[in-house]
């Protein structure tokens, strides 16, 4: 017979204080700092924004599995890595500048963070957030554990922050440097995760594996909602979109619109212009590449030809190679060159080498180049 | 009966290791091992790392199950390995009839 004991019921509560709601908190503040103040990063942008938030309420709401494969220990290090591996990238990031490429690098870095968000909540989910819960909300066991992960993720920290804090702030002026702008970029919140979440990661890496005894009876439970369902199609969404994307800015075919009409200002007055028998063109190309992770690349000319020589009379100066905007894409110039043969034929190349913040190793080559002959054929545009 | 010095989940080895008998109890009461942890107040995992001796239960948990089996403690956890609860049982009744 089973005696009635009064036994005090633990219900798990939910904690008020979770690494979760801090990196939602630092995304909230990420969103006003960056995109607010900037702004024109593309209204996507706000919506990716709008499916993390909408994947973080599905996966707290939806019902978890203990044992599946969210909890499996090799995910579970999988997500300890790929968290690892997101902070030094945001510690290589530097903070936005009001350079002609602020727009790529704060939204590289807000990519990033909000990459760390997502892999927080399916940190919290693999690990039952048992490293925030407070007292009330564990077992004598799982409380142990929380400990013990706490007391391995203070000394890990103090010694993999710290040191490298004091390493790189004695080691030379070079290191000193970089330690001023990695903590004014993307080393903030490498350093905000690693303080708020290195305890789950390290409880996640050491809890071990489950026992197929341990989660038959729950096995045999119908194994997913339909919210585990919707949370688990938004995770792989809000996961893969920004990896899609950066992929399409090397694969996408570009959009090119292309313009040439008559000059719309007067001509400028400057040795070796054309004489009253020259005949001006003013040229405008526009290359499109990627979706929503982007850049424009745009040509713009004034050319003029007399039957001897074509010849330019604005553009494509060294000032004139620059995007005309990109959306978290870096856009390195490699050729800026104008030149005229001895054909007299002109020729006008601008190629610019593109790549994502989040998959630097994806870079497409753009080129745009424009030829006239001294008779004004346009031999290729762009 | 948990180690305090907070290693936590480490298997208990050598002499820090105690024996159950919280598998058979269960068992016989027909319970699940949901339905023990929902008992005495721990987690569903618990119950299969008490089980199989890979934690030491803390002494307000190993009296809680004491309470609910309505067995003492020393009959639920033991620093030897357990002998089955019948052969027990036959050689106490014996030991019994035979004084």
């Amino acid at each position: 017979m089973i005696a009635d004991p009064p036994i005090r019921q633990r219900r798990l509560r939910r904690p008020a204080f979770t690494a979760t709601r801090v990196t939602l908190a630092i995304l909230v503040g990420l969103l006003t700092l960056t995109i607010l103040p900037f702004g024109g990063m593309g209204a996507w942008l706000i919506g990716y924004v709008f499916l993390v938030l909408a994947t973080c309420v599905a996966l707290r709401n939806a019902r978890r599995q203990p044992g599946s494969w969210l909890g499996r220990r090799v995910v579970r290090r999988g997500l300890v890595g790929l968290i690892a591996v997101t902070c030094v990238v945001l510690v290589a990031t530097p903070a936005p500048s009001n350079t002609s490429d602020t727009g790529s690098t704060g939204g590289g870095l807000l990519l990033l963070v909000v990459f760390l968000v997502v892999l927080n909540i399916a940190l919290g989910g693999a690990t039952q957030r048992v490293a925030a819960a407070p007292d009330s909300s564990v077992d004598e066991r799982q409380e142990a554990m929380r400990n013990r992960a706490h007391r391995i993720a203070y000394v890990v920290f103090a010694v993999a922050v710290g040191g490298t804090a004091v390493v790189a702030d004695v080691a030379s002026q070079q290191t000193r440097s970089w330690l001023g702008w990695s903590f004014r970029g993307g080393g903030l919140f490498a350093f905000l995760e690693l303080l708020f979440v290195l305890p789950a990661m390290v409880l996640a890496f050491l809890e071990p594996e489950f026992r197929p005894s341990d989660v038959r009876e729950v096995m045999e439970a119908p194994r997913q909602s339909t919210g585990t369902r919707i949370a688990l199609t938004l995770l792989t969404l809000t996961m893969g979109l920004p990896f899609l994307m950066s992929v399409l800015v090397a694969v996408l075919p570009p959009r090119t619109a292309t313009t040439i009409q008559a000059p719309s200002g007067p001509l400028r007055q400057q040795p070796g212009a054309p004489s009253a028998t020259t005949t001006c063109r003013e040229f405008f190309a526009r290359r499109d590449v990627g979706y929503g992770v982007q850049a424009a690349l745009q040509l713009h000319a004034q050319v003029c030809w007399d039957g001897r020589r074509a010849v330019e009379d604005y553009g494509m100066n060294q000032s004139d190679c620059h995007p005309d905007g990109t959306d978290l894409v870096t856009v390195a110039t490699t050729q800026c060159t104008r030149t005229t043969d001895a054909k007299g034929t002109l020729a006008f190349t601008y190629r610019t080498s593109v790549s994502s913040g989040l998959t630097p190793f994806f870079t497409r080559q753009v080129t745009l180049q424009l030829v006239v002959d001294r008779n004004g054929n346009v031999l290729q545009f762009p | 009966m948990s180690r305090q010095d907070g290693r936590g989940t480490t298997p208990p080895t050598g002499s820090e290791r105690f024996y159950n008998r919280i598998a058979v109890l269960r068992t016989e009461r027909g319970l699940s091992r949901q339905a023990l942890a929902d008992a005495v107040g721990v987690n569903y995992q618990t119950v299969g790392y008490l089980e199989r001796g890979d934690y030491n239960p803390s002494l307000e948990l190993a009296f809680r199950l004491s309470e609910l089996f309505g067995v003492p403690v020393e009959a639920i956890f033991s620093r030897q390995p357990m002998r089955p609860m019948s052969e027990e049982l036959y050689s106490r009744t014996a030991s019994a009839g035979g004084g």
